[in-house]
């Protein structure tokens, strides 16, 4: 006997959940649970019970089966920038298509209602109605945006030779072009600065991150503005150190 | 006395010593009135701030001669070469609303290193010779021990260094304050190491699990198909906050539906059915650096009950802008949700010491292309106290990145073909 299909659309809740069959009764032997389609990072599903179960001769039939369903709601994203790169996890809103698949039980005829002419029975069994209907799941994308930044000064001064950051910046959280470009740029120039510069000096306390401050060193072939990253301190040796990132001249 | 006059609207040279370009204001100790109009003469023997209507005008320091070499790039002056500090370091128990001093020939070592995107660390060495730390009774009983919290004596503990800096002629030139340290490692016997972190950082490195900061979500079906059900949204529907309602991932308008708050949930209720196989979804933006603040505010109500909660300050210095994607917070540190929101601005983060608390600041970065072209100190071998340290970076320089915003992807339904009962219809 062919078999009954329903689908279940845009499944978004996970955990057990029973299933009907609509209504009809279902041999057990028959029942397929499976995933018929699925949004962003999908997921599984299985079958796990069955209820309201009977025996009826060598086969068994049930009025509901249990199924299970698990979606994948994250998904993580890794990436490297000059401050070492790192990883973070976003939320997918996953859904899944679960299809069911079971042969209906079809209870036999009564037997034959004896009539002195040996007629026909009075009554037949209804055949099971079918539904089917035919949607096609299709992706909509909007709202993101790929943008590939050239530093023009470098290049122009390095005899157009261009350097590819090894990763590209990702994070679904941008809030725009303008900020990407800033983010680009930002990444590209703080490369830039090969040199990690510290300048022990006087008990200065009142010098803070990000004061800037000139760098002159003709031994080290420096002479740049430079912002204060780090501030240090030692009683023993009674001196700070302070540290920058610098770009080498060359 | 000295001749002070106004460079640009954002600059103040005092008789080439003193050289300001901070924003406006900046806090000093010490303040001094002066009315007069531009160009004005101060006493320089006072730290001073000048005002003039209508605006605050705020120097950081009048200190005559004290570290002037690194200001105006000249010959360090007898004060600035012999300078020095002393440390001293207290107990905060700010449950028992006590400060005990940690006793001076006993504390030794310290050092403190303050960085970009990092906590703030710290140690210290203390004389245990007589055991007067580590015994199980005594003064001393649980509060020298690793964490924030201390049961036996029903407190938080912190450790507070004040740095007093003085110059060559040993005068007191000022005083700097490092507090809530919480003490993150204890090695030794005789001689205890002591390792700090900041509290802000302790905090943000803990591993939590809050409930997904929810931007969108893909509603729950009332048998009716009219009435649809919010429950893990975290901003309420709203049209100026760009909130959206999406039916098969197209936007419906309000004359369409209405809006109901519920205490565990929002219900969304169309006038007309909704197909059963098309998705409805309410997308409801949120806040970075809302979501920032909130974040460091459920770090500390996760504490255990028995911790006193006490909110630290966080200083958001951009401008909020709102994400359409869903924060997850579970089984992780609030530190990774939040730095790479904080890499997006493009931005860092630093802690702040005030003299009793803590700040967490969260600013955007400033680009090298945008350095000051007058900056406020000069560092030369010859002001400084030996040769810089110089070393190469091991980041490979490049000059061309991606910056890649995923696109959204929902998926919508369409009917291609469907039959009833055998009966066939065209999508």
């Amino acid at each position: 006997m062919a078999k009954t299909q329903y689908i279940l659309t845009g499944f978004s809740q996970e955990g057990g959940f029973p299933f009907d069959f609509n209504g009809q009764k279902a041999i057990e032997s028959s029942v397929e649970v499976n995933k018929s389609g699925f949004s962003g990072e999908g997921g599984t599903v299985s079958k796990s019970t069955f209820e309201d179960r009977q025996s009826v001769g060598s086969i068994f039939i049930a009025g509901i089966v249990n199924y299970q369903v698990n979606l994948i709601t994250s998904k993580t994203y890794y990436y490297t920038s000059v401050t070492g790169g790192g990883s973070y996890t976003i939320s997918v809103p996953s859904t899944i298509d679960i299809r069911f698949l079971w042969e209906p039980y079809v209870a036999p005829p009564p037997p034959p209602v004896s009539t002195p002419s040996g007629g026909v029975p009075s009554s037949l069994p209804a055949a099971p109605l079918s539904t089917e209907e035919e949607w096609e799941e299709y992706r909509i994308a909007s709202g993101g945006f790929n943008i590939p930044y050239k530093d023009p000064v470098h290049i122009e001064t390095q005899g157009n030779i261009v350097t590819k950051s090894p990763q590209p910046f990702q994070s679904p959280h941008i809030k725009d072009r303008a900020a990407a470009l800033k983010i680009a740029k930002k990444l590209i120039l703080d490369s830039q600065l090969n040199l990690e510069v510290s300048v022990p000096g006087s008990p200065y306390f009142v010098a803070e991150l990000g004061d800037f401050a000139r760098l002159i060193d003709p031994f080290n072939c420096i002479d740049s503005i430079e912002r204060l990253k780090s501030i240090s301190w030692n009683e023993k040796n009674q001196g700070m150190i302070f540290g920058f990132s610098a770009k080498e001249i060359v | 006395m000295s001749e002070v006059f106004q460079n640009d609207p954002f600059c103040i040279r005092v008789n080439n010593e003193l050289y300001i370009n901070d924003p406006f204001p900046v806090e000093v100790d010490h303040e001094l009135y002066i009315n007069d109009p531009f160009p004005v003469e101060v006493d320089h023997s006072l730290p001073w701030v000048v005002w003039s209507d209508p605006f605050c005008i705020t120097v950081d320091h009048g200190i005559p001669n004290f570290f002037s070499s690194i200001k105006n790039n000249g010959i360090p002056t007898y004060n600035e070469k012999n300078a020095y500090f002393a440390v001293s370091a207290f107990l905060q128990l700010p449950d028992l609303g006590e400060e005990i001093k940690l006793t001076r020939n006993l504390f030794s070592g310290s050092w403190l290193k303050r960085d970009f995107n990092v906590p703030i660390t710290a140690g210290f060495v203390l004389s245990n010779i007589d055991r007067r730390f580590t015994k199980s009774t005594g003064d001393f009983a649980g509060l020298l021990s690793p964490g924030i919290y201390s049961p036996s004596r029903k407190t938080r503990k912190f450790i507070k260094f004040i740095v007093y800096i003085f110059d060559g002629e040993g005068e007191l030139i000022c005083t700097k304050y490092y507090p809530r340290l919480v003490i993150k490692e204890r090695t030794g016997g005789i001689e205890l190491n002591f390792t700090l972190i900041d509290e802000i950082s302790h905090y943000l490195n803990e591993t939590i699990d809050l409930p997904t900061y929810a931007a969108r979500e893909i509603l729950t079906r009332d048998i009716d198909n009219k009435k649809f059900y919010a429950y893990y949204l975290t901003k309420k529907f709203n049209r100026f906050y760009n909130s959206e309602l999406l039916r098969n991932c197209e936007q419906v308008a309000d004359s369409e539906f209405t809006f109901t708050r519920g205490e565990s949930y929002d219900t969304y209720e169309f006038g007309s059915e909704v197909d059963e196989h098309l998705p409805v979804e309410a997308v409801c933006p949120l806040y970075v650096g809302e979501t920032i603040r909130d974040i460091c505010e459920k770090v500390v109500e996760l504490q255990p009950d028995v911790v006193t909660k006490e909110h630290f300050s966080v200083i958001c210095n951009f401008q909020d802008w709102q994400t359409r994607v869903s924060i997850p917070v579970q089984n992780t540190t609030a530190l990774s949700v939040i730095k790479p929101l904080i890499d997006t601005i493009p931005g860092e983060y630093w802690i702040k010491p005030g003299e009793n608390n803590l700040s967490l600041v969260i600013q955007e970065t400033v680009n090298v292309l945008d350095y000051p072209e007058t900056p406020k100190y000069t560092f030369t071998p010859r002001n400084s106290r030996g040769d810089f340290g110089v070393s190469y970076s091991s980041i490979k320089a490049f000059n061309k990145m991606n910056v890649i915003k995923p696109n959204e992807v929902s998926t919508a339904y369409r009917q291609i073909a469907g039959s009833v009962d055998g009966g066939e219809q065209g999508g």
